[in-house]
């Protein structure tokens, strides 16, 4: 009697799943989007992905990660599906697909880099938590990814999808910035007035620098 | 401030952006040091607001300094960016492009930082 092997069925649901929440995505990530092949669950490899979103909540899915990259590198990474938390610093070097739930919350002062394709819907917040989600070599990021269309201050999230060689995608919306982080750029004067009062050129009354809602810190 | 950046192509198209009341001296994007950049704002729209700002006080829409190889496509430049305010700001710039720039409510079009 023929029958199918139970992973076949799963990952054939995992990639009905994920191909069907990619209804809303955005054309430009056609390419590397869902339906190019079948990514298996994050959660077969131990993952828990019990964080109910909340910075700090649920397991440490941190290791639980790293053999999740390992096991699918030659597979083209791997799907995330519900919320996860990553309470340690590490990298990830394979492909990341988002499901329509799916999310990685990584705990404060903790650094998540993640080398390959990231694919998920624009407006979905897929990276949460106190911490921080480099995309390195993603050659399609969306700030909504980082909570821009949701945050009081989106300009946290514009910060973070910045990086080379990509698209930087800004859903449409509304966007106001609260806040500014000042960094002075060569010397030079942003319409020079004798009248400027910008307290950072105290010391060089000549100057007055032009500030950024989306400095990077420090 | 997206700075020191290569290759990076914004799309922003319905993206409308504005700023809290009374911080002056800002800019909403800064480009700074970046190549090969490309904008598209089409549909979009930067809201100028002078609100709690001082007559002197200047604030800006985009700002380059120090860019190569840069496009700018369909900047609306909207709501109040009256006295010196400026729809673009920035200097130090090499085989840039802006075009299809709508600010009907400037003081300043593009503001030279020297």
């Amino acid at each position: 009697m023929f029958s199918i092997p139970k992973a076949l069925i799963f990952d054939a649901f995992l990639f009905w799943a994920v191909a069907g929440s990619a209804q809303a995505w955005n054309s430009n990530r056609d390419a590397s989007g869902p339906n190019q092949m079948v990514r298996p669950s994050v959660q077969r490899y131990g993952v828990k992905c019990d964080s109910n979103g909340t910075p700090g909540n649920g397991t440490d899915d941190s290791a639980a990660f790293l053999t999740a990259a390992a096991a699918t590198a030659n597979r083209e990474g791997f799907a995330v599906l519900a919320t996860c938390r990553i309470a340690q610093t590490l990298t990830i070097n394979v492909p990341i697909t988002f499901g329509s739930t799916g999310a990685l919350v990584v705990d404060t002062d903790k650094t998540v880099t993640i080398n390959g394709v990231i694919t998920a819907s624009n407006t979905q917040q897929v990276f949460r938590g106190g911490g921080t989600i480099v995309a390195a070599t993603a050659p399609f990021v969306s700030v909504g990814w980082w909570g821009a269309l949701t945050a009081a201050d989106p300009a946290v999230a514009f910060r973070a999808a910045a990086g080379s060689n990509r698209t930087y995608f800004i859903p449409p919306g509304s966007y106001t910035f609260q806040t500014v982080q000042a960094r002075a750029i060569g010397g030079g004067t942003i319409i020079t007035s004798n009248l400027l009062t910008d307290p950072s050129c105290a010391e060089n009354s000549c100057t007055s620098v032009p500030y950024s809602y989306l400095d990077a810190p420090g | 401030m997206l700075q020191n950046l290569r290759n990076l192509t914004i799309e922003a198209r319905g993206a409308t952006f504005s700023v809290a009341n009374g911080i002056a001296f800002s800019s909403i994007f800064h480009f700074d040091r970046d190549g090969n950049l490309t904008f598209q704002g089409s549909g979009g729209a930067f809201v100028g607001n002078r609100s709690g700002l001082q007559p002197s006080q200047e604030s800006g829409a985009i700002t380059i300094t120090s860019d190569v190889n840069f496009t700018f496509h369909d900047v609306t430049c909207s709501g109040n960016w009256g006295g010196i305010s400026a729809c673009f700001v920035g200097d130090w710039l090499v085989n840039g492009q802006i075009d299809r720039v709508t600010a009907p409510s400037v003081g300043i079009c593009f503001a030279s930082l020297l």
